[in-house]
C-alpha cells in the first residue's frame, strides 16, 4: 500500500537498518526511562537494566548452562526422530499416491490433536523422559513435515523423472539424486515450521510435565514470584526461538537457492 | 459391506466420522482387553465426560474457560487489526518496530504463561490478557504483511476512483486480504485454545485444563480422561464452526478456505 518510490528514503536497506536498529535502541530506552520514572512499576516489570543484568549473572551460572543443555537436546533429539521418520515416509508417500488416498484421511483424524490433549496421559505412560518429549514433538509436528514433504515430492519436474526413467536410475538413487533435491525448498520451509513449532512443545513440556530444561526454571522463578528472574529467562526463551527460526530461515534460502525448480541441479 | 463403504464413500460427511469412529472402535477393542487404569473404556469416559462436565461442571469450568477463551480471541483480533492497518501506514514506525514484533513472534507463547501469572495472578484477567496477546501479535503481523504487499494496481484504481483513507481500508484493502486474514484467524483460534489450556494447568484451579491435569495428579484417570476429551472435541468443534463461517465470506471472492499464511 505504501508506493515505494525510488527516490523514497525507506527503499535503501541501509535506512532501513538504521530504523530497525534505532527502533530496538529506542525501545530499550523508554523501557528504562518508564522503570525510572516510576511509570512501569517494580511489580509489574524490572527495569531493562535489571533485567539485563539478571540475564547476564545467569549466563555463567552452571545449571543455567545445564538447562540449557537440557532443552536444547531434548528438542534436538525429538526434532531429528521426527524429521528422521517424516521425511523418507513422506517421500514414499510422494512418489505413490494411491498410498496417500488410502491413509491421509488416518492422518487427517489423527492429526488435529495438538500435543497438549496428550499430555496428561503421555506423562503417566512414560513419565518426564526423553520418550516422553519425543513423543509430544512428534504428535506436535510428524504430521507438518509430512505433509510438506508429500507436497514438495509431489511437484518435481516430470522432466525430471523422465530422465530417471531413460536411465533406468534404481529407486534408491532414484529418491536420493532426484525426489530429495528437488523436494528440499518446500521440505525446508515444513521444517523452518516444524522447528519453531518443536521447541514451543518442549518449552510446554518443561512447564508443565516436569521435565528438566528452561521451562522448569520459568515454573520455579514464577513459584518464587522472582520477576527479574522470570524476565530474564522469559527473554532468554525468545532468544533461542528467534536463533532457531534464523537458523532455519537461513537453510530454507539455502535450499532454494540450490536445489528445487529454480535453482542448481536442473 | 459393500453398501457401507460405497455410502462412506458418496457422504462427505460420513467420510468425515468413518475414520475416528474406526479409531474410536479399535481403541474400546484395545483397552477392554488390556484393563489397565490408565486407559478406561470407551463407556466410562463417556460417563465421566458427562458428569465432569455436566450441570455444576459446566458452568464452574466451561462457561469460565470459553470466556477467557472469547474476550481473549476478540479482543486479539481487532486490536490485531487496529494496530496492523496503523503499522501498514506508517512506514518508519513499521521499519523501527518490526525487530521487536519479530523477537515476539519467534518467541512460543506458552513461554510467557509464567510471566503472565506472576504479573496478573491467577484468574480470568490473566489467562484473557495472555491470549488477547498472542492473537494480537499474530494478526497483526498477518495485517501489515498482507497491506504492505496489496497489489500496487489496486491502490492505483482506488487512486483514480478517489477512494481514500477509512473508506479505502475498509472497502477495499482489507477484503482485499481477507483470504490470508480468515487463514491467520483460524490458526490464532487453535493458538488460543493451546493457550488457554496450557495457562489453567500451569495456574488456576477452575477450568478445563485445570480440572485435567489435577485429576490426572489425583489418580482420577477418567476424569482426566474427560478433560483430554474436552479439550479435543473443543479444537476440533471451533475449527469446524470457524470455517464454517469462513465458507460463506470467501465465496464471494471465489477463493478456496485454504488458503496459507505466514508463520
Amino acid at each position: 500500500m505504501q508506493v515505494q518510490n525510488q527516490r523514497s528514503l525507506t527503499s535503501n536497506r541501509w535506512v532501513r537498518l538504521g530504523i530497525s536498529l534505532g527502533g530496538v535502541l529506542a525501545f530499550f530506552i523508554l523501557w528504562e526511562g518508564a522503570s525510572r520514572t516510576g511509570w512501569l512499576r517494580p511489580d509489574v516489570a524490572p527495569s531493562f537494566m535489571d533485567t539485563a543484568a539478571e540475564l547476564g549473572s545467569l549466563l555463567p551460572q552452571s545449571d543455567f548452562q545445564a538447562a540449557v543443555r537440557d532443552t536444547l537436546s531434548a528438542w534436538l533429539f525429538g526434532f531429528a526422530v521426527t524429521a528422521a521418520l517424516a521425511i523418507p515416509i513422506g517421500l514414499l508417500f510422494g512418489a505413490n499416491p494411491w498410498a496417500w488416498k488410502w491413509f491421509h484421511s488416518t492422518f487427517e483424524a489423527v492429526r488435529p490433536i495438538p500435543p497438549i490433549v496428550l499430555l496428561p496421559l503421555a506423562i503417566l505412560v512414560m513419565g518426564s523422559g526423553r520418550s516422553f518429549t519425543t513423543v509430544m514433538i512428534g504428535q506436535g509436528v510428524f504430521w507438518i513435515i509430512l505433509l510438506q514433504v508429500t507436497y514438495g515430492s509431489t511437484v518435481i519436474a516430470p522432466v525430471a523423472l523422465d530422465t530417471a526413467t531413460v536411465f533406468r536410475v534404481g529407486p534408491w538413487r532414484r529418491y536420493l539424486i532426484f525426489r530429495l533435491p528437488s523436494a528440499a525448498p518446500i521440505i525446508a520451509t515444513g521444517l523452518r515450521i516444524a522447528a519453531g513449532i518443536s521447541l514451543a512443545v518442549e518449552i510446554m513440556s518443561e512447564l508443565i510435565g516436569g521435565v528438566p530444561g528452561v521451562g522448569q526454571l520459568l515454573i520455579s522463578a514464577q513459584a518464587g514470584n522472582d520477576l527479574p528472574l522470570i524476565y530474564a529467562l522469559t527473554g532468554f526463551t525468545g532468544l533461542l526461538g528467534l536463533i532457531v527460526a534464523i537458523l532455519f530461515r537461513g537453510l530454507e534460502r539455502f535450499a532454494l537457492k540450490n536445489h528445487g525448480p529454480k535453482g542448481g541441479a536442473e | 459391506m459393500k453398501e457401507i463403504l460405497l455410502a462412506v464413500r458418496h457422504s462427505r460427511w460420513l467420510k468425515f466420522i468413518a475414520l475416528p469412529l474406526v479409531l474410536i472402535v479399535a481403541y474400546q477393542l484395545w483397552a477392554s482387553s488390556a484393563q489397565s487404569p490408565f486407559f478406561p473404556t470407551v463407556g466410562v469416559i463417556a460417563v465421566a465426560f458427562v458428569e465432569t462436565w455436566g450441570g455444576d461442571g459446566f458452568v464452574e469450568n466451561v462457561v469460565p474457560s470459553l470466556t477467557n477463551l472469547a474476550v481473549g480471541y476478540i479482543s486479539g483480533v481487532i486490536l490485531g487489526l487496529v494496530l496492523g492497518v496503523l503499522l501498514s501506514r506508517m512506514t518508519v514506525v513499521r521499519i523501527a518496530v518490526m525487530p521487536i514484533v519479530s523477537f515476539l513472534l519467534a518467541l512460543p507463547a506458552v513461554a510467557l504463561v509464567p510471566l503472565f501469572i506472576t504479573v496478573a495472578g491467577i484468574g480470568p484477567a490473566m489467562s484473557q490478557s495472555i491470549i488477547a496477546f498472542a492473537v494480537t501479535l499474530y494478526v497483526l503481523v498477518n495485517t501489515v504483511d498482507g497491506l504492505v504487499k496489496v497489489d500496487s494496481g489496486l491502490v492505483d484504481v482506488n487512486h483514480v476512483f478517489r477512494i481514500r483513507g477509512w473508506r479505502q481500508i475498509l472497502l477495499v484493502l482489507l477484503p482485499s486480504i481477507a483470504p490470508r486474514l480468515l487463514g491467520a484467524g483460524r490458526a490464532a483460534l487453535s493458538l488460543s485454545i493451546l493457550i488457554m489450556v496450557v495457562s489453567e494447568m500451569v495456574g488456576a484451579s477452575a477450568g478445563i485444563g485445570a480440572v485435567t491435569l489435577l485429576s490426572q495428579q489425583s489418580f482420577q484417570y477418567s476424569t482426566m480422561w474427560a478433560g483430554m476429551v474436552m479439550v479435543a472435541v473443543l479444537g476440533i468443534g471451533l475449527n469446524a464452526l470457524y470455517l464454517m463461517f469462513e465458507r460463506p465470506m470467501l465465496r464471494r471472492s471465489g477463493i478456496s478456505p485454504m488458503a496459507r499464511t505466514i508463520k
